[in-house]
């Protein structure tokens, strides 16, 4: 079962690629079929499930005493990945049906997407670390070709290409991190990583907590922590609904899902860095996006910002609900990611005059498209945390986490990772509340457009109307202030739920932040109209350009090593080759007196050799021609050379006789 | 039947010979069949035979030998000199078999339209296609030194006949830096044959019979004391040549000899000029098979006759991968010529051997074996690819070209699966590869001590500068529009998509690529019988 579950992709893949050119939609909606299938399976398999894991291996390579092995492991929360996956996975390809209609590379498309979807079900259902790592480097590869998907304009070519580079730093940090584990523990197993216990004999105690770092950072690659999330902003070049579902939902949630699968094995000092990491990163992201006037680039932000939510509860030990976030911000990110595609997408349509993914030129589009505006509303205001919605659930649990963590670790110093969560909600709601009005709100900014734009058609409202009902908080949790009662918690929870006393203050402020930043936000946007060339301060720079890291690896990284791949070449042709050169020269040239030797063997070589070579030409009659083309007499002096350099070795010879 | 194989092609020689040189393409044919036959041979013969013999005889001994008595001369005083022909294979040698014998099928496929005299092409050609095939099988040092020898004629000529505008420089360069590997070779072997005595031999004739066998010269007892040694000669355990350990000098001396054929940094300069200048079935050989030599040299070889001067010298050869790794990478990302790029990335890739011999370690070392095997298969590839570009605007430049994926989607679809197989993605061969390397070399401190765990980080440096230089190319050539450079738009006509004869090569290297990334245990099984 968990074989077909993986394999159907794959399967999907090849059957487009051999037919797909044939149907007018390129086999999109073959694809949709087949993933329609695939959640009937999944969600089939996950009913199957009782306490024991389904687990199944067998051996992949074995040299010496090293095995290898592939398989799969199915528990609860590989089940529930499953039909996320494909659940999700479905959503967006009906909804790309509409929104990528009349592509010139459309079959490729849907075959990058079915790549993605099962390297992406790899990735979850794999049991031992190695073969995670294939499916997660598979992953950047489908993430590389999609948002490099219109290969022709500039910036998504050179967007796809960083992403994959970052991505592979991190993967090299995990790779590094499996190999430590593999020391360590003796166990590549996800399975058995709970139970295995570390061992020194192979290696120092100082690389327990390497390893868990090193793990750490093909996270740091994939879901875009500090610092290298520099990539996934970029990413935005690829289609819309790429970006909702990789660069959003799915596969940037994969080192969270890694993360929590491996944080057994972690120390408390790995869970520190983890939980640092993860605030900076969340903090960082959402000033930034409070500041961006892309519509995507806003999103992209926020979906760091969230990421580092997710990352800060592992590293708080809210390991059940920054599970629980990833599940419920992959809906109402993917919601938002698509609604922000139907919005481009109608913008595009109703003509080319201004850009339509500039929040700038938009605008009053709640009266031209209300139900876009309707189901955009729900997600919107989850991500921003009110009650009643399924993001409020998530994001409370995790900061709940996060002041426990802070009151048992005692020191000023741990209150700020909740600190700098609380600061983040209120950001978060900011930024939801800029978005929001600049794009709904108030009048269209873009008078060439007026009049010309319609509502998304139903084939993209559908999938975006399925995923706001799943940002409410009803299909979660019976309790709308308390996600630790709902049935994801219970079915996943590993460990007893806290009952903190904590819950009710922290869920009062940041209800409060989250209004305030609403508010905030609608008072300052309410009525925006043409004044957005506000002079560019310090802060707003920074903001936007997100402390200019980008700049910042430029000039570290990027420059030194094209500086220093210049060197090495001319290093190479000029020093190690100029030395080979430089002897050929010396040793031939006939005004250098120590060469002397070189001309005399090189007298009896154009006698002897020469005769010979000329001999072996004939008979091959042409080659005689070309070789009186070549340059002769070089080669008779690197013959000569050659005869010098064996004679003197005849004399050392000698040396190695044996004395009678 | 290894005498079989690798002489197969002398008969379709004289054939050629004796035919008129204008015989349109009987030459070609008849070099097609000579090298399907080998290959046929090579699955149908040698391969089968090699699993029944693993499966019903002692497995720790080498196949199909044939041994025959050749040269032999009484030296007086001194004793008797021996020289075998002596042939057989284990699994290492199998796997470079088999790899030489698909190599060599590809590319004379993709020599079909060789016009400059086709008949002395494929002498010369089937002449290398011989030596190579006697380098991988040979067991007496005498004949390996032949055959390592023979490959050196027909590779000058091929390069300084049939190359580039600067032929003659490169096939001279390639002909003298590997001369001065043979003459240390050379030296060695000489060396040896004074050291090592035939046990058999010697006691048939009552007096000391030196001898070339490698077998004889790599037995040991358990306790690492050598055989046939010639107790106080220069290469026993207690031999000086000028002082030093003659043992130590002898490895080095040999170490130099295949690090130039690897080639490792910093005497891999003949490469580039080399596979810049070679016409493109001739670049294939040279990267496909040729350079293994010197792996496989290394390992049968340095490591086979001189354990304890690898154990000895492990760190500094560790240190020469580390450097081919890196050094290699960054100079394939300055360069502008799309193949002089793929012969550096040759540097590059090959610098992963000489790490996972360092490593001492079981699954370094199959990894390196098995890395030679990958390397032959993509490095191919990769080769075929640029002669597909260059054969139709005859420029290899990578700034002159752009959107080459809207113009030629199915060659861009195969140049990314070459590009992404040699950067190491997982699911092509050569991620397995490098992954047994990368194991070896990070465990290597913890078990037999070859070489630090330093090492083995900063070689995945090199999976990350493989990633820069070819995404950057692949971005350079193949993203943006075609018809953004004046050059590229110039050649609209010229540059059509793959033909017929370039899917029969690419298709089943892609096929092959991706079979053993997936199911790497049918080769990496094959790497540890026998031996």
């Amino acid at each position: 079962m968990p074989l077909i579950i993986g394999l159907l992709p794959f399967l999907l893949l090849g059957v487009i690629a051999v037919v797909g050119k044939n149907f007018a939609d390129k086999g999109g909606k073959l694809a949709i079929g087949g993933l329609a299938l695939g959640v009937m399976l999944s969600s089939y398999q996950f009913t199957l499930l009782g306490e024991q894991a389904l687990i199944w291996e067998t051996s992949w390579l074995e040299v010496g005493e090293i095995n290898l092995t592939v398989g799969w492991q199915v528990d609860t929360l590989t089940g529930l990945m499953c039909v996320l996956i494909y659940g999700i996975s479905l959503l967006v390809f009906v909804f790309s049906l509409a929104y990528m209609k009349g592509d010139p590379y459309l079959v490729r498309y849907w075959m990058y997407l079915c790549l993605f979807v099962g390297a992406m079900l790899g990735i979850v259902l794999s049991n031992n670390l190695l073969q995670v790592f294939v499916f997660w480097e598979l992953v950047g590869f489908s993430s590389y070709l999609l948002i490099g998907f219109w290969f022709e304009k500039d910036a998504p070519a050179r967007a796809s290409q960083q992403a994959f580079l970052v991505n592979r730093v991190g993967d090299i940090g995990f790779l590094l991190g499996i190999f430590a584990t593999w020391l360590l523990f003796g166990e590549l197993n996800i399975s058995e990583l709970g139970s295995a216990k570390a061992s020194f004999d192979r290696m120092s105690e100082a690389w327990l907590p390497a390893c868990g770092v090193l793990l750490f950072l093909g996270c740091i690659g994939k879901s875009a922590q500090f610092p290298l999330q520099l990539w996934l902003p970029d990413a935005m070049e690829g289609p819309t609904p790429v970006s909702s579902l990789i660069h959003a939902a799915t596969m940037v949630a994969a080192g969270v899902y890694l993360l929590a699968r491996i944080s057994v094995i972690m120390t408390t000092e790995v869970l520190t860095v983890v939980a640092v990491v993860g605030t900076l990163t969340a903090f960082m992201a959402a000033i930034a996006a409070t500041v961006q006037w892309d519509i995507k680039r806003v999103l992209a932000y926020s979906t760091i910002s969230q990421l580092g939510y997710m990352v800060m509860g592992i590293g708080v030990g809210a390991y059940e609900m920054a599970l629980f976030h990833l599940f419920t911000h992959a809906f109402f990110k993917c919601a938002l990611f698509l609604a922000a595609g139907a919005v481009i997408h109608q913008l595009h349509a109703a003509g080319h005059e201004a850009d339509p993914q500039d929040l700038r030129n938009m605008g009053g589009l709640r009266q031209s498209m209300s139900r876009t505006f309707a189901c955009y509303l729900p997600p919107a205001l989850a991500l921003a945390g009110l009650p009643l919605l399924s993001g409020f659930l998530s994001k409370d649990g995790i900061l709940l986490g996060a002041v426990d963590w802070a009151e048992a670790n005692g020191g000023m110093l741990a209150w700020l990772v909740p600190m700098a969560g609380f600061i983040t909600a209120g950001l978060t709601a900011y930024y939801v509340g800029r978005h929001a009005w600049l794009i709904f709100g108030g009048k269209l900014r873009t008078p060439a457009w007026a009049g010309k734009i319609s509502d998304a058609p139903i084939i993209m409202l559908g999938p975006i109307f399925i995923l706001a009902v799943f940002s409410l908080w009803l299909p979660w949790s019976w309790n709308p202030l308390d996600g630790s009662s709902g049935w994801f918690i219970e079915l996943i929870g590993l460990s007893e739920p806290a009952h903190s006393d904590n819950h009710w203050w922290v869920g009062g402020v940041s209800v409060l932040l989250s209004l305030g930043g609403i508010a905030w936000a609608s008072l300052r946007f309410r009525q925006a109209a043409q004044k957005f060339d506000a002079p560019q301060n310090g802060f707003r720079q920074l903001a936007f350009t997100h402390f200019f890291q980008k700049e910042m690896y430029q000039y570290a990284f990027v420059k030194p090593v094209l500086w220093v791949k210049e060197i090495l070449a001319w290093f190479d042709r000029r020093i190690v080759d100029g030395v080979v050169n430089g002897i050929a020269f010396i040793t031939v040239n006939k005004h250098w007196p120590y060469s002397s030797l070189s001309l005399v063997a090189a007298r009896f070589d154009a006698v002897v050799i020469d005769g010979v070579v000329n001999g072996i030409a004939k008979s091959a009659a042409s080659m005689g021609r070309r070789l009186r083309h070549m340059q002769s007499g070089y080669l008779q002096a690197y013959l000569g050379i050659a005869i010098f350099v064996l004679l003197i070795i005849m004399l050392i010879f000698n040396l190695f006789l044996p004395n009678p | 039947m290894l005498s079989f194989l690798i002489f197969l092609p002398i008969p379709i020689m004289l054939v050629m010979a004796l035919l008129p040189g204008k015989a349109n393409g009987l030459h070609r044919w008849l070099a097609l069949g000579a090298v399907v036959g080998q290959l046929m041979l090579v699955l149908g013969g040698v391969m089968l035979s090699f699993w029944t013999e693993s499966l019903f005889s002692d497995p720790n001994h080498f196949f199909l030998v044939e041994k025959y008595d050749w040269i032999q001369a009484d030296m007086g005083s001194f004793g008797r000199l021996h020289i075998d022909y002596h042939l057989g294979i284990d699994g290492m040698a199998l796997v470079l078999v088999l790899l030489t014998a698909l190599v060599n099928v590809f590319a004379v496929i993709s020599s079909w339209n060789i016009k400059q005299n086709p008949r002395a092409y494929f002498m010369l050609f089937l002449l290398l296609d011989l030596s190579l095939f006697g380098v991988f099988c040979a067991l007496d040092f005498f004949l390996f030194y032949l055959f390592f020898e023979l490959m050196l004629l027909p590779m000058f000529f091929l390069i300084g006949l049939w190359g580039g505008a600067r032929r003659e420089y490169a096939a001279i360069k390639f002909f003298i830096y590997t001369l001065l590997g043979s003459v240390f070779m050379l030296l060695v072997m000489i060396g040896l044959s004074l050291s090592f005595l035939d046990p058999v031999a010697s006691e048939a004739f009552g007096k000391s019979v030196h001898t070339f066998n490698m077998r004889h010269m790599w037995e040991m007892t358990e306790n690492g004391i050598l055989v046939n040694v010639v107790s106080g000669s220069v290469f026993s355990m207690e031999g000086t040549v000028l002082g030093q350990n003659g043992r130590m000098v002898a490895f080095v001396l040999l170490f130099i000899a295949f690090a130039i054929k690897i080639p490792a940094v910093p005497v891999h300069t003949w490469l580039p000029d080399a596979h810049v200048e070679a016409p493109t079935p001739i670049s294939v050989v040279l990267a496909g098979v040729l350079l293994k030599v010197g792996g496989y040299g290394l390992i049968r070889i340095c490591y086979g006759i001189f354990p304890e001067a690898m154990v000895h010298f492990s760190w500094w050869i560790g240190l020469v991968g580390l450097v081919s790794v890196i050094y290699g990478a960054l100079v394939a990302m300055a360069q502008t010529d799309l193949k002089a790029l793929v012969a550096y990335s040759s540097v590059s890739h090959m610098g992963y051997v000489l790490l996972g011999i360092a490593s001492l370690e079981v699954i370094g070392i199959h990894g390196a074996i098995f890395q030679l095997f990958t390397h032959g298969l993509i490095s191919s590839m990769l080769f075929l690819i640029v002669g597909v570009l260059y054969d139709r605007v005859h420029d290899r430049q990578i700034a002159n070209f752009r959107g080459l994926w809207s113009k030629m989607p199915r060659y861009s679809f195969f140049v990314l699966i070459a590009f992404f197989a040699s950067l190491g993605l997982p699911g092509f061969c050569a991620f397995v590869s490098e992954l047994m390397v990368f194991m070896g070399a990070f465990t290597s401190e913890s078990y037999s001590g070859g070489i630090p765990r330093w090492m083995a980080m900063a070689a995945t440096l090199g999976i990350l500068l493989g990633a820069v230089y070819y995404l950057r190319t692949y971005r350079r050539m193949f993203f943006g529009r075609f018809d953004e450079l004046e050059v590229s738009a110039s050649w609209s006509e010229k540059l059509t998509d793959l033909n017929t004869r370039e899917y029969l090569l690419l298709v089943p290297l892609a096929i092959l690529i991706v079979l053993f990334g997936l199911f790497p245990s049918l080769i990496v099984d094959l790497i540890g019988v026998g031996r």
